[in-house]
């Protein structure tokens, strides 16, 4: 009995130093991106600081220089507040206007420059209903692309 | 070729070889438990045959 | 005993076919879904992974409380197969979440929430198979692995809650996904459907090599006793 209470107490221990840690570790993570408003309300506390930001891209936003390979663009999380951000490198596959994205990187000024672009997709899955895309159909969109 | 195929096919194939692995490496180690359990209870029944009549030298190895 | 070997041969032959059946409907009876296009076929494999990892390790919770409670080995037996099993699994689910961040997020791995609280499931249970190894005395091993295995699937349900509780780059959760009170996977049902039937063949799946696994775990038992008997 009593070599059991010494394993209940160990156990206990453990667990609790396993939780604490695992708080203090969760806190950092857990703020996985900002969002453009808690950006724009505290500027200087995010000058030249490496952050995270996911936010929509918004319509009619997307300028995308092919020869350059630069993309710039404008995310939002309301349509009020705009961030505009400019990125180097190639536009991933799923990006598109209205799209979730979560850009890394630092504020210059107005303008975010992000050096990685992730795209952030939602739990939605549809089928196109109107006209189902048969394998064909979809062989045939990518190489008009 | 279809976008992403290759990634597509890299998740199945991952997926089924690590399971084909586990389940061979499973298998044959119960193979060698079970042929290594047939011979030591031979073995054993074979040294008691052996020092059933000559109880009084036990352990001779 | 010849019951069990017949239970797991059934087990076995159905879940490959099951597999096989549902791999066959994925690829060449669904639509594509509209945005993400052919990569979201791998969702029929990482969803039923992370389900079977889950039941793994809620098995292995389970009778790990049972061992403790009761001290029967066979308990101990159990929650070991289904925490290597569960590993497995779990490692997988890592790497098909990998490749399919990799085409849709762009991606191959974040530190978010999700993909770092299943990181540390993986890594706990790697810890519990170094502790057994590491531990001589079969009882002592049996009683420091089911406490481990007790506070490592309290993690589970953090894993589960991640997405909700705080801002991650992976999506909340399709299947589970509840509006009003009610259950509402947002999912048409030509893309559900099979994605169920994948889980439900899977978490089969896992009973086979659960039972396989510990039908291999009395084998070595058996093995280890007789030569502790032959040594003394």
């Amino acid at each position: 009995m009593k070599t059991r209470t010494k394993f209940v107490i160990g156990g206990a221990v453990i667990f609790a130093v396993i939780a604490a840690l695992s708080v203090q570790g969760l806190q950092e993570m857990t703020v996985f991106f900002y969002t453009p408003a808690e950006v724009l309300a505290s500027p200087d506390e995010f000058e030249n600081k490496t952050i995270r930001i996911g936010a929509l891209v918004q319509k009619d936003s997307v300028e995308w220089d092919a020869q350059a390979i630069e993309l710039s663009f404008k995310i939002t999380e309301d349509s009020k507040n705009f961030i505009p951000v400019f990125y180097a490198g190639v536009k991933p596959d799923l990006f598109r206007e209205g799209q979730g994205v979560v850009v890394e990187g630092k504020m210059k000024g107005q303008r975010f420059v992000a050096g990685q672009l992730l795209v952030k997709h939602s739990e939605e899955y549809t089928v196109e209903t109107d006209h189902k895309k048969s394998k064909e159909d979809y062989y045939r969109s990518i190489q008009a692309q | 070729m279809l976008i992403g195929l290759e990634y597509v096919v890299a998740a199945y194939g991952i997926w089924v070889g690590t399971f084909a692995i586990y389940i061979f490496l499973t298998k044959r180690s119960m193979k060698n438990a079970d042929q290594t359990v047939t011979l030591l209870e031979q073995r054993v029944s074979e040294s008691r045959k052996k020092s059933i009549p000559t109880e009084n030298n036990e352990n001779s190895n | 005993m010849a019951s069990m070997k017949k239970i797991i041969l059934y087990l076995e032959w159905g879940s490959i076919l099951g597999l096989l059946a549902c791999g066959l409907w994925v690829f060449l009876k669904l639509p594509l879904e509209s945005s993400q296009g052919f990569p979201q076929k791998i969702m029929y494999l990482h969803v039923p992974t992370f389900l079977s990892t889950y039941l793994a390790f809620f098995v292995v919770f389970t009778f790990s409380i049972a061992y403790l409670w009761k001290r029967e080995l066979v308990f101990d037996q159990i929650a070991k197969a289904s925490a290597e099993v569960g590993l497995v699994f779990c490692a997988l689910l890592l790497a098909t979440g990998a490749i399919w961040g990799r085409t849709t997020w762009g991606t191959y791995w974040v530190w978010d929430a999700r993909l770092t609280t299943t990181l540390l499931l993986f890594l706990i249970f790697m810890g519990y198979f170094l502790l057994r190894m590491s531990v001589n005395d079969r009882d002592k091993e049996a009683r420091l692995a089911s406490v481990l295995g007790i506070i490592g699937c309290l993690d589970i349900p953090i894993i589960h809650k991640s997405v909700q509780w705080w801002r991650t780059l992976h999506q909340p959760s399709t299947l589970f996904k509840v509006e009003s009170g009610a259950a509402k996977p947002s999912m048409p049902p030509e893309l559900l459907y099979p994605l169920i039937a994948s889980a439900v063949v899977m978490l089969v799946f896992y009973l086979y090599l659960l039972l396989l696994r510990l039908q291999t775990e009395k084998r070595r038992e058996t093995l280890n006793q007789l030569l502790a008997e032959i040594q003394n």
